[in-house]
């Protein structure tokens, strides 16, 4: 019932606008078929049917402001065996379903005020992406300043196990709140200060304070930072650092720092989070290079430094972009680290021809040490899509490979889209 | 009634949304009597007066007919018509501009600069300058790779922005966009709703990972893509507060425990190496290893009291003689849950 009234209040309150503005609305049906034998002998399959539905009616003016509803929401039935892992949530029915977001935003006093009631990402700060049903608050006074507050109950799959050990989500906890006081000076400077809170049923789950910055010295130079200092451990969680240059038009320069703690992101009331301290550190750099309209190439190398020892990640990417409608690139990438590694070879290309469209991707993997016995994986997807009227969308995709756990798969993708985009003239 | 509760929902949403078809409401433009041209002479501002103050879009900016008649003398019937022109209709912008700061930025009088053209009478009041006037003067393209939109646009989720390729942002963004967020979540909300960032970050009720719903998107560097299942032990061991960025320990355990690896699974097997238990007996000892990574072990281990590891390492049992905190471990405040689990 707690539920249901606060859904009903944001329908009526919907109905009760005199006229709806701006709406984007999809939905995509998708059903996938996979036959996949594993290495010991036993064979999956799996037929699942999603539906997948999103609708978002912004700019609702009225005389206390501008409103804003979005829902997105999704709901799927198992065709053939009930499939033994979704996500992590609890497996038990054929159908299934359950809501992402599904929020009314109002910017009101001339957006000097933003409040958002229901389910929601809180994104600002250290609050580290909250999957939250609760309400964000936004201040903006003047000059720059503002202040974000939040607070609620962090999501859990299909509205059960909230703040158990059967928790999915990032945090474990019944109830989660924080916020985010902040200082920008437009194309020069965002500081801002943080605070994320979170207990379990009375036990405390997560305690830290951040920081982030983010400033561009000159047009060609920009710095961002952020960490976070975990107030229990009184030890720093993460921080890390980045500069970005164009050296020149076409010449993109970054190098990053990055210090973390991983068993502070476990949450406060886990046995596990007593048993260790462990530090890393990475540093490196990459850049973009653009030496003709139609090439991009990304290249980055990081040094991975731990206390059981170091560890490498690199990777070389190219796009082609020969036409505007055509896409060829090639990606390659490693990782090295003191237990294993492996390096990827990929290539993908992708081709629109008036109403039709079509994309081949392919990997290979070779690992260092052996994975379930198998040291290397193979595969690919190759789909094609028509567009079969304004706004509508069908597309098939195949995908077959073999890797370590599975001999052999073939998966087989058919997706039907619809998305509208009711716009208006905006200047 | 949970479902049937949301359909209703979602069909009055919808409903109030209004499916009316393919919509397009166009801003009224009213064409101008004024001819610019013509007073020449004058400085915008002797006009204009209040574009000097004027802070954002949307001020009255255009002088009333007392302006007119500090030079005009309107007598005459056809004269009254004349100094009584339509007049334009508030406008709400999605743009912030702040003519004050910007007047101050260029030589007296030399509005022009920005205002190549004036409109002519009979031509639609739609001569603002266009966005190639603001990039004039400001670097655009690093604005633009940084997802840097807010300190101008106001709102973007409308702007028909076609084709999206053109706008897709640069390099590593997957790694670089949550540390641009922290910071600018307002920046993503002025093209992005949050049921674009919950494709990926609702990772407690999306079905499956993006990557399965878009395989057409072959040049998003999504970060499970392809093989990801043989190598998340790898990329886990490289960054383990990565995956604790988005899932829990029963995230990983709900997989583990099906495929036998947990202890919750029905018939468990080991899946740590020869010599895992004691020290000296084999090549890994699981001291270390939870030492070195954790959050390895809580993709298993993270049952609270009834973790496999109280049962070794609780006081009174076989192992209390070691200390298993780390060095400089301090914890006094020993009525916490987890603290009593080990220490009744």
């Amino acid at each position: 019932m707690r539920r249901r009234l606060p859904l009903a209040a944001a329908a009526a309150w919907l109905l009760a606008v005199p006229a709806a503005a701006d709406v984007v609305t999809a939905s995509s049906t998708t059903v996938v078929t996979a036959g996949r034998p594993y290495r010991d002998g036993s064979l999956t399959s799996a037929v699942p049917v999603y539906e997948l539905v999103s609708i978002s009616a912004s700019e609702m003016k009225t005389s206390w402001g501008e409103f804003e509803a979005t829902l997105s929401a999704w709901g799927a039935v198992d065709g053939s065996d009930i499939r033994f892992w979704q996500n992590g949530a609890p497996v038990g029915s054929r159908a299934t379903g359950d809501v992402d977001v599904a929020y009314l935003r109002g910017d009101l006093r001339s957006r000097k005020l933003t409040v958002r009631l229901g389910r929601q990402v809180i994104v600002e700060g250290n609050a580290r992406m909250l999957h939250l049903d609760g309400a964000q608050i936004v201040v903006r006074p003047s000059r720059g300043f503002g202040l974000s507050l939040y607070g609620g109950a962090p999501v859990a799959p299909r509205f059960d196990a909230r703040g158990t050990a059967f928790t999915t989500g990032n945090t474990l906890a019944t109830v989660a709140y924080g916020g985010r006081a902040y200082w920008s000076l437009a194309g020069l400077l965002e500081l801002g200060v943080s605070g994320s809170m979170a207990t379990a049923d009375g036990d405390l789950t997560r305690k830290d304070v951040g920081a982030d910055l983010r400033i561009t010295p000159h047009h060609r130079v920009e710095i961002t930072s952020s960490g976070f200092y975990n107030l229990p451990e009184k030890r720093v969680g993460q921080v890390d650092v980045a500069v970005g240059f164009e050296a020149q038009r076409t010449l993109r320069l970054a190098v990053d720092y990055q210090h973390v703690e991983p068993d502070l992101f476990l949450p406060r009331n886990s046995i596990l989070s007593v048993f260790a301290a462990d530090k890393r550190n990475d540093f490196g750099g990459g850049l973009r290079w653009t030496p003709m309209r139609t090439i991009a190439v990304d290249a980055d190398y990081h040094l991975l430094k731990a206390e059981d020892g170091n560890g490498s990640r690199a990777r070389l990417k190219g796009t082609y972009r020969p036409y505007g409608r055509w896409v060829v690139g090639a990606d390659f990438q490693l990782l090295k680290v003191p237990e294993n590694g492996y390096w990827l070879a990929r290539a993908f290309a992708s081709r629109e021809l008036g109403r039709f469209a079509a994309t081949l991707d392919g990997w290979f993997y070779r690992y260092d040490k052996q994975v379930n016995g198998q040291d290397q994986s193979l595969g690919g997807t190759v789909t094609g899509s028509m567009q079969l009227a304004p706004s509508w969308r069908v597309a098939l995709a195949g995908t077959a490979g073999s890797d370590p756990f599975y001999k052999s798969r073939l998966d087989v993708m058919a997706k039907l889209v619809w998305n509208q985009l009711y716009t208006r003239e905006v200047r | 009634m949970k479902r049937a509760t949301l359909l209703s929902s979602l069909l009055l949403l919808a409903a109030a949304c209004g499916f009316k078809g393919t919509q397009t409401q166009v801003v009224e433009r009213v064409p101008t009597t004024f001819p610019h041209e013509i007073h020449g002479g004058f400085d915008c501002a002797d006009c204009h007066t209040g574009i000097i103050k004027s802070t954002r879009l949307g001020d009255s900016n255009l002088p009333g007919v007392a302006k007119c008649e500090e030079c005009h003398d309107r007598t005459s019937a056809e004269d009254k018509a004349k100094f009584n022109p339509p007049r334009r209709k508030a406008r709400e912008y999605e743009l912030r501009f702040d003519h004050a700061a910007h007047l101050k930025r260029v030589p007296k009088g030399e509005c022009a600069t920005c205002h190549k053209d004036l409109p002519a009478p009979g031509q639609p009041w739609n001569t603002s300058p266009p966005m190639a006037t603001c990039t004039a003067c400001h670097e655009h393209k690093v604005d633009f790779a940084e997802a840097r939109c807010s300190p101008c646009h106001v709102s973007l989720k409308r702007y028909p922005l076609k084709p999206i390729t053109e706008f897709s942002h640069e390099g590593n963004w997957v790694k670089e966009h949550g540390r641009l967020a922290r910071g600018s979540a307002e920046s993503c909300a002025t093209c992005h709703e949050q049921t674009y960032c919950a494709q990926c970050h609702a990772t407690a009720t999306r079905p499956a990972r993006p990557e399965i719903f878009f395989p057409e998107k072959v040049e998003v560097d999504f970060i499970h893509r392809a093989d990801f299942v043989s190598r998340h032990k790898i990329e886990a061991s490289a960054d383990p507060a990565s995956c604790r960025k988005c899932h829990g320990s029963y995230f990983c355990d709900s997989c583990h425990k099906e495929q036998g690896l947990s202890p919750r699974s029905l018939s468990p097997r080991d899946p740590h190496p020869a010599g895992w238990s004691s020290r000296g007996s084999g090549t890994a000892f699981h001291g270390d290893a939870a030492r070195a990574n954790i959050v390895s072990c809580a993709g298993c281990h993270d049952q609270g009291a009834a973790s496999i590891c109280v049962m070794c390492h609780k006081v009174g049992s076989v192992v209390t003689n070691i200390n298993i905190h780390p060095p400089g471990f301090k914890q006094t405040d020993k009525t916490k849950a987890m603290c009593r689990a080990c220490h009744p």
